[in-house]
């Protein structure tokens, strides 16, 4: 009697499991900006991964949100109509790290898996992709390092003044030089993260500089930095890069040429993905930590960058789409306490 | 082509007349409705409405602000600098000492009356002296809030937070802010005083009425409203942002239109201005509901605004409505 009233007990729970897994979530993407190269790139690899999921018969839907102007208000109000439309999760890229807390709340509380990403909320009851920021300054530092154990002069080209992305990435320079007292910052300009404003900087700072070994960057500053020792006629020093398409573009022209050799970090857009199918797993009953830390994505060596700049469109930005796999492994290696798994291929 | 202020039409065809104005915000909330019937069945209507609504209240207050320069010709692009600010007072410095949050949103209002004076005296154009006033109040938010964050007064986030009986609360405050701005306008003094200097500043001053006075109290009172607004945003969002009001300056000039003020001064419409800024903010609802790609949304957005305003336009010019 006993094992029949189990065995139906299993019966039971399987069709109930089997019906839950024919549910197709609807997964929304909450985003507060769309008007550079970043965040287009960001877009499509989101519609990648969707187009992927929805083949796979995982999800129904995963449209994406735009506010005007990043302005968070509007965002609170579009997340209150996302709840009210009874999306399953939102996936969210927030106009202010703080003033959508109350509305991603009352989201959860009504059950709806909410995954924040990039631009993150302070919320700890969400679930949270953080980048790590300092961990694109410490790279930096420990590769010019290991490329000149003799040490030598630096110059730091900084983002915008006043955003906490740039203060991030400084500070992760910083506490890496006291490591190695044999480099000297002798200079630091704002390159504001574009070209040509960073080559205008450097192009101002360089005569009154001693000669450099290496120039430390945040992305999209490296082509403007290249250009302003290119001309001044000085020999090109080692400049880090950030994974944009001219960035990229110039470091495979000089490599080919002189055999010049960097590496190349940023944070890749793809992390939308990321998010997509962390919310997933959180859908699916995972038990998926509530803060991840995300490491930026490096190019350091040829194979990928010349993979890179063949899948890059012109301005754009380098991105992987990640997959299920790798976001399941992922969020296994973070639980194990170790270090997210290689980049896909 | 301007219509006298007093109806020649006496009682029930007037007050059908004065709804008309909500022609814009129909044609904003209708196909929300087709599609979350939710929002008038009888047992979801009360949460959903107060859900959808509840972001509205900030900009409805905005727009009142922005009704009250727009009535006297002139206009405040400062506002959603105001508003930000405001968040950041009441998140930075009057959760720590209310004494001194008190005193500050005292000096802004100060800072209007002196806006108003200053358009008076030196027949400067408002545009200018509220895009520098602008720059100035971002300045002073970044100061005290370097970063998004802060703690709003329990009190505000009660306020903001109320739940009366039947009626969505965000629906009795945009009642209750209509009347209230209806009552302003066009049954005291001042409100006739301040649409005369919009339309016709010469005439009152022959009649002996001091123009500078009107304009003192017009700014101080959109002072007043850009506060009320900033206090509401602060309390629905629970926190203090430098930027976070963004985009509330054309959103107010919009609703001001979209009710049937003009750019000229002289005729307003509080009532109008409040359907106005609940349409503009319902616009984003539109989008999400209508999923549209995310490629068209900023144009479909600007498309649905104008459409609104057309739509009202063509009724006002078969003079089939008169906004009061």
């Amino acid at each position: 009697m006993k094992r029949i009233l189990l065995s139906i007990l299993v019966a039971a729970l399987a069709v109930g499991v089997a019906s839950s897994g024919e549910k197709k979530w609807r997964i929304v993407l909450s985003n507060d900006y769309a008007g550079n190269s970043w965040r287009q790139s960001m877009i499509s690899d989101w519609k990648t991964a969707a187009e992927m999921a929805i083949k796979a018969g995982i999800i129904e839907e995963a449209p994406i949100f735009t506010t005007n102007e990043s302005s968070a208000a509007e965002q609170a109000a579009q997340l209150q109509s996302l709840i009210l439309e009874g999306y399953d999760a939102i996936v969210l890229n927030a106009a202010s790290p703080e003033a959508l807390n109350s509305v991603v709340q009352d989201a959860l509380d009504a059950g709806i898996v909410v995954v924040s990403f990039d631009n993150a909320i302070t919320l700890p009851t969400a679930w949270r992709l953080i980048t790590d920021f300092e961990y694109m300054g410490r790279r930096q530092v420990e590769y010019v390092a290991q490329r000149f154990p003799q040490g030598g002069n630096i110059l730091e080209i900084r983002g915008l003044a006043g955003t906490y992305v740039n203060d991030a990435i400084h500070r992760g320079i910083v506490e890496t030089l006291a490591k190695y007292p044999q480099f000297k910052v002798v200079g630091e300009v704002h390159g504001d993260w574009t070209s040509s404003v960073a080559q205008k900087a450097v192009a101002g700072i360089l005569p009154s500089l001693p000669e450099i070994t290496a120039v430390l960057t945040q992305g999209g500053d490296g082509y403007g930095a290249v250009k302003a020792f290119e001309a001044s006629g000085r020999k090109i020093p080692l400049v880090l890069m950030g994974n944009r398409y001219d960035e990229m573009e110039i470091w495979k022209e000089m490599l080919d040429k002189t055999g010049y050799d960097t590496i190349s970090l940023s944070i890749a857009p793809g992390a939308s993905t990321i998010a997509f199918w962390e919310a997933i797993e959180v859908l699916n009953g995972k038990d998926v930590p509530k803060e991840i830390r995300l490491l930026p994505y490096v190019i350091d060596t040829h194979a990928k960058l010349e993979r890179d700049l063949k899948n890059t469109p012109k301005g754009g930005v380098a991105s992987i789409v990640y997959t299920q796999d790798w976001v399941q492994k992922m969020i296994a290696n973070v639980k194990a306490g170790l270090p997210p798994p290689p980049d896909p291929e | 082509m301007v219509r006298p202020l007093d109806s020649r039409k006496e009682g029930l065809a007037r007050y059908t007349e004065t709804l008309v104005p909500a022609i814009s915000l129909l044609v904003v909330l209708l196909p929300i409705v087709y599609k979350q019937p939710n929002l008038i069945s009888p047992d979801r209507y009360y949460a959903t409405l107060t859900m959808t609504l509840a972001f509205g209240i900030p900009i409805v207050l905005a727009s009142l602000g922005q009704m009250l320069a727009m009535s006297i010709g002139e206009i405040d692009f400062a506002m959603e600098n105001l508003v930000s600010l405001v968040t950041c007072v009441m998140g930075a410095v009057m959760f720590k000492d209310p004494l001194l949050g008190t005193a500050f949103l005292i000096g802004i209002l100060a800072v209007y009356m002196l806006i108003g004076a200053f358009i008076h005296l030196k027949k400067l154009p408002s545009i200018i002296i509220t895009i520098g006033m602008s720059f100035i109040w971002t300045g002073l938010a970044i100061t005290i809030q370097p970063t998004p964050g802060g703690s709003m007064p329990a009190a505000v986030n009660a306020a903001m937070r109320l739940r009366p009986p039947w009626i969505p609360y965000p629906i009795v405050l945009a009642v209750l802010l209509a009347l209230i701005g209806h009552f302003l306008m066009f049954k005291t003094n001042f409100g006739i005083l301040a649409r005369g200097v919009g339309d016709n500043v010469k005439s009152i001053q022959q009649a002996g009425h001091s123009a500078i006075r009107v304009r003192i109290m017009v700014f101080g009172l959109v002072g007043l409203f850009g506060i009320l607004s900033g206090v509401a945003l602060g309390g629905l969002t629970t926190s203090a942002d430098p930027l976070l009001a963004k985009n509330y300056t054309l959103l107010s000039v919009a609703a001001v239109v979209l009710g049937g003020g003009t750019f000229a001064g002289g005729k307003v419409s509080a009532v109008g201005a409040v359907f106005g800024a609940l349409a503009m903010h319902l616009v984003v609802h539109l989008l999400v509901v209508l999923k549209i790609s995310t490629d068209w949304q900023a144009g479909v957005k600007g498309f649905i605004i104008l459409l609104a305003l057309y739509i009202g336009g063509f009724f006002k010019r078969a003079g089939k409505i008169r906004y009061i």
